[in-house]
């Protein structure tokens, strides 16, 4: 069995999830988009990743970066990695794919800032 | 000193300045100045790089980084100037006639006419003071002498019941100001005075510190305000902690909660002295549930140990009357304490200027064009009342830098006619801990040809405690005006709104009864 | 410095124990002799680094102390010749306000209050008078207004007592002292033989040096100093005092001192008005044990807040910007000052010791009363080309609009305002970075320019002050320190990959 906090709405409803035989029953949950919410955290919840990577040649040392569309939870640790890993040269624009397809995850890592 | 004329300027290149000089270039303001002391604009967002802004405004899922320069692109498109690197020192309002108490008032917010070498900051102190020497923090002042932590006072003991201090400044021959001076310095130009008709204040706010919550224990390197510790971490590329306990639950305190993993940290704890998460539910999910991290509700930092640096803290559980409950206290070991824990409105300047504060919000006193209690000075942002997301503060920007304009736009008997004295106030009832605006312009014209600046508004609100199931009210006395449909939770971490249509405003602006319409939240 | 004095290797004429207001007031009357070669060691980053700069800045002028004192009754009354004079030269301000003890009862009224007068009168003061309620309401018009009167000591006065002892280690500095921070005595060695008969030993043996005088103002570690001299008849027992400052708002509602009637073992809270425009609350008394237990305490917070608002009922704690605790050196065994030669009469070792609550007051007495005891034993020679003059830094918050114009026009770095809560330029911060003592710690610049102690509490500018502290000497942002080794802010870069930790598999989400 598993709380998740819906975060679709303010209303925040704790949906409880348990398992049976393959599926899953929810109570707790307001309305059907929270049911919908509370799968998704289960089978393949997602983020937008979002750091900083190194800049030469600007006056700050980081540009701040995000992952352009959510990706599986399961790859941030690898997506810090790689923005550990990078650093890019100034001029950077909004917008600029800093690394494609990052990890697998069919989205990209792009500049959240043009400096 | 060298001195420029705007038909408004806006104190601050926040996302409420940017957004006010947006708006007055499209209430039809033509010079419009943005003042910014930082090198950059977007205030407080560049260092937001965390995604969850704009799905308001844009539909879109943005960064504080993205989210400000989409409006600072727009500001320079549309022709705002902004000086940067530029400190305001202070705004002088233009004599303000209205106000009737103010002959009382020396002069004080420090201007000769000729500038002439007097000390600026000698007699310019603030709160309304009086003989006997009592402090209210509801904030008016009575004959009888209450201090209040906001308004004016003089250093000779004169009390302005109104407020306002005044000092030189340009009087029109219809009695209306004309003119407001705001002095600033830069390393470029020295001091200079931009002289506007119109002000915006957009200034924002600071964190509360350790000391404005006597926060007991030594004082330890690895004490940070969660703002802090932010800028340290995406700015300038330093991690100020390795093991981490976070005060406070607002957003800031969750979203460093996450940084700081990401970037090695090990968050140990975050401790939340009410009942409830202060901030977004949306940020307890992807910030504290995802990596594990602990909640401790009605709980408090009680000891910070270390003499070099923080080597731990002690925290205990505290009862509803906020003690703490012996039997209770553990001891986290950490290197660093962030603080999380209330923004406060940056009004030192609004202050200086004699202009009302409301103390609930601790922001000026606004009317539904946000006009302060000086005539021709705006506010906006989180300087007014601190909201939940930047999406509010734009907007209220606009609405600031539109009501500017047009207020730059007038003069003389059409001035008069549209920003009337008569007003209807608000008041927060049950369940509602501040409102903003905290008043409507009336005027006797009212119906069809009526003149006066009081279009459609949306009434901010913030409630009290986390509350299932409510309906929002807003009643005159025993009428109820206005009622909501049910809610199914309102949460004090999240603004709610009120839609004041024609209709409403009708309603509410009645000739036979000004008294205080309350808004309230009743439980069903 | 000149050649006028020949500073050996490592050999001293004077060595001075601890940088606090009594180290660096000796120091400075000393500094004014040719024939002296001096350095002072300091354990911590900084002059004025612990109980010198937790206080009330209250300097007072004798009226309320123990008639059973008498080396702290001389020395403060030596000081309070010279405030004067002293601060004039050394750019310090001070005022001469007066104190008022208020009382709020008949029976302070009638009886404390005379009871007061008299023990002023046999201190040697005779200034104070008691005053009735409108008098005080003229003084003081916002205190309670249940008051009745109040005894007024005129000769009362206020500093800030780490502009004070800053000005009183720079102006030394440039006349010659030697300043060693983060430097403790940890031993001294003495003999009869060769030309300095002191081995001073600096932490546990990092460094020694010679000495032919050494001075004790070791503080609350005086009487640790001592004994290292074989001196070891008395004990401090640290005396906690806990402060609240106030928002610079409410300034105007406080002209000067104002305590309350005495509290039993304590002169009881004060609200005094500082001379940076802020309002003080405190000092509250506990004695200690421990000399690092500095935290601020709950409990002291109600009794402090209780004590001052029986003076002035308006007082609220949401009106406090900054809270901080004092330990004061007192003695458990004398109740006085100790000040002298070595008992045995032979070894060259002077205690200024257990200068307790009233230091800051006593402290510019101490320094020529010592000066004094030296001439016992040598002549000393003054210096022709002693520079009594220091100049403070120029603010740009206090100065008015014609300085500031000026100020700008001359560096135009004064027009880059890097402390928004109280106006600190860049210029400021350069200046006090390149000080005459090389501190170039956080809390060394706050205390030089203002900066970080405003509302912000340093949330704005400290970012900003970092940075120009590494663009000016060079350093890492990770070398910047809070107060000298082991208070470094920062941890690690974020974004080095050779420093950085990989988030915790264990924490993440990852794999779940």
């Amino acid at each position: 069995m598993k709380v998740i906090t819906c975060i679709t709405c303010p209303v925040g409803c704790e949906i409880t999830a348990e398992e049976k035989n393959g599926r899953y029953l929810f109570r707790g949950a307001l309305c059907k988009a929270g049911e919908k919410y509370a799968y998704m955290e289960l089978t393949s919840p997602e983020r937008v990743v979002t750091t900083s990577i190194r800049i030469k040649g600007s006056v700050m040392p980081l540009v701040s970066v995000k992952t352009s569309a959510p990706v599986p939870r399961e790859k941030i640790r690898g997506i810090l990695d790689e923005a550990l890993k990078a650093e890019i040269v100034s001029p950077v624009k909004r917008g600029d794919v800093i690394i494609s397809n990052i990890c697998g995850t069919e989205a990209d890592l792009i500049a959240t800032r043009t400096q | 000193m060298k001195e420029y004329k705007y038909d408004v300027a806006v104190v601050g290149a926040g996302p409420a300045g940017l957004a006010a000089g947006i708006g007055a270039r499209e209430g039809g303001a033509e010079k419009i100045v943005i003042i910014e002391r930082d090198f950059m604009t977007g205030g407080i967002l560049p260092q937001c790089i965390h995604n969850g802004f704009g799905l308001h405004n844009f539909g879109k899922d943005l960064t504080g980084p993205e989210y400000a320069e989409i409006y600072a692109e727009k500001a320079a498109a549309l022709g705002v100037e902004i000086k940067l690197e530029t400190m305001v020192l202070e705004i002088v309002p233009a004599k303000n006639i209205l106000s009737e108490a103010d002959d009382a008032v020396p002069p004080s917010a420090g201007l000769d006419p000729g500038y002439s070498g007097r000390n600026p900051s000698s007699g310019s102190t603030t709160g309304n003071v009086s003989s006997s020497g009592n402090v209210s923090s509801s904030g008016n002042v009575s004959s009888s002498g209450n201090v209040s932590s906001s308004g004016n006072v003089s250093s000779s003991g004169n009390v302005s019941s109104s407020g306002n201090v005044s000092t030189t400044g340009n009087v029109s021959s219809s009695g209306f100001p004309e003119i407001h001076t705001v002095i600033c310095v830069s390393k470029s130009e020295g001091l200079i005075k931009i002289k506007a008709k119109a002000v915006i204040l957009a200034m924002g706010c600071r964190e509360r510190t350790r000391g404005n919550i006597m926060l007991p224990g030594t004082r330890p390197a690895g004490i940070f305000t969660a703002g802090l510790a932010q800028r340290f971490t995406n700015i300038e590329g330093y991690l100020p902690g390795k093991n981490v306990v976070i005060l406070g639950s607002g957003d800031i305190g969750m979203i460093m909660a996450r940084r700081l993993t990401f970037e090695g940290a090990s968050v140990k704890a975050v401790v939340e002295v009410m009942s409830f998460i202060g901030g977004l539910s949306r940020n307890k999910v992807q910030c504290l549930d995802d990596f594990n991290i602990p909640v401790f509700l009605n709980h408090t930092v009680c000891y910070i140990k270390g003499n070099s640096r923080v080597e731990g803290v002690e925290i205990a559980e505290i009862d509803d009357e906020k003690k703490i409950i012996e039997g209770t206290r553990r001891f986290i070991e950490c290197d660093t304490l962030l603080l999380s824990v209330g923004l406060i409105p940056e009004n030192e300047l609004t202050e200086k200027a004699g202009i009302k504060l409301d103390p609930r919000t601790k922001g000026p006193e606004v009317d539904s064009t946000f006009q302060t209690s000086a005539d021709g000075i705006f506010a906006c942002g989180n300087v007014m009342h601190v909201s939940d997301l930047v999406d509010y503060v734009s907007e209220d920007g606009i609405t600031a830098g539109i009501a500017a304009a047009r207020w730059a736009r007038f003069s003389g008997k059409e001035r008069e006619k549209r920003y009337p004295k008569a007003r209807q106030q608000f008041t927060p009832g049950r369940n509602v801990s501040y409102i903003v605006p905290q008043a409507v312009y009336t005027g006797s014209d009212s119906g069809e040809n009526s003149k006066t600046e009081k279009s459609p508004f949306k009434l901010s609100f913030r409630v009290t405690k986390p509350m299932r199931n409510v309906k929002i009210q807003l009643a005159r006395r025993e009428v109820i005006l206005h009622e909501s449909n049910v809610k199914k939770i309102v949460r004090p971490g999240e603004m709610e709104k009120i839609d004041i249509n024609d209709k409403l405003l009708e309603l509410i602006i009645s000739k036979n009864d000004t008294s205080d319409i309350r808004v309230e939240v009743i439980q069903i | 410095m000149g050649s006028w004095r020949s500073f050996l290797k490592n050999k001293y004429r004077v060595v001075i124990a601890g940088g606090g207001v009594v180290g660096c007031a000796i120091a400075r009357e000393l500094s004014q002799y040719e024939n002296l070669s001096i350095t002072l060691l300091e354990k911590e980053d900084d002059v004025c680094s612990g109980t010198s700069k937790a206080n009330n800045s209250h300097i007072v002028c004798g009226a309320d102390l123990d008639p059973s004192c008498p080396v702290e009754i001389e020395m403060i009354r030596r000081s309070n010749k010279r405030w004067e004079s002293i601060t004039a030269e050394l750019d310090v301000e001070y005022t001469r306000c007066g104190s008022f003890n208020v009382a709020v009862t008949e029976s302070e009224f009638n009886d404390t209050l005379p009871a007061l007068q008299k023990k002023a009168q046999s201190c040697g003061i005779f200034s104070t008078r008691i005053i009735g309620r409108d008098e005080l309401l003229s003084k003081e018009p916002y205190v309670n207004p249940d008051a009745l009167g109040a005894l007024y000591a005129p000769e009362d006065g206020s500093l800030l007592s780490y502009y004070l002892v800053l000005a009183l280690a720079e102006n030394a500095a440039v006349n010659g002292v030697k300043f060693l921070f983060e430097s403790e005595v940890t031993a001294l060695s003495f003999s009869q033989e060769g030309k300095f008969p002191w081995t001073v030993e600096i932490n546990n043996g990092e460094k020694t040096l010679d000495a032919d005088f050494v001075i004790n103002s070791a503080g609350l570690y005086s009487d640790a100093v001592s004994k290292m001299a074989g001196w070891d008849n008395f004990e401090i027992r640290p005396r906690k005092g806990e402060f609240w400052v106030i928002d610079k708002k409410y300034s105007s509602l406080v002209n000067s001192i104002v305590y309350g009637c005495p509290q039993p073992d304590f002169r009881g809270t004060t609200v005094v008005k500082t001379r940076d425009g802020n309002l003080m609350v405190g000092p509250t008394a506990r004695d200690l044990r421990d000399k690092e237990e500095k935290g601020t305490t709950q409990d002291a917070m109600e009794a402090g807040w209780a004590a001052a608002k029986r003076v002035f009922p308006w007082l609220d704690k949401s009106m406090t910007i900054h809270q901080y605790a004092g330990l004061r050196a007192r003695c458990a065994e004398i109740n006085d000052y100790i000040i002298g030669w070595h008992p045995d009469g032979v070894k060259p070792f002077i205690n200024a010791a257990a200068i307790r609550s009233t230091g800051i007051s006593g402290s510019i007495g101490i320094g020529e009363y010592i000066a004094e005891l030296l001439t016992e034993r040598i002549t000393l020679e003054k210096n022709p080309l002693f520079n009594p003059v220091r100049k403070k830094i120029k603010r740009f918050e206090t100065a008015s609009w014609s300085e500031r114009e000026a100020l700008v026009k001359e560096n135009p770095l004064y027009g880059e305002i890097i402390c928004r809560c109280q106006t600190v330029s860049k210029a400021e911060i350069i200046e006090a970075i390149h000080n005459p003592l090389g501190v170039v710690s956080l809390d060394g610049i706050k205390r030089r320019t203002k900066t970080q102690m405003g509302r912000c509490s340093g949330g704005f500018c400290t970012p900003r002050i970092v940075k120009i502290i590494c663009e000016e000497t060079g350093s890492s942002p990770l070398e910047i320190t809070k107060r000298g080794r082991g208070t470094e802010i920062l941890k690690r870069e974020t974004k080095n990959p050779s420093s950085h930790c990989r988030m915790t598999a264990g924490r993440s989400g990852a794999g779940k």
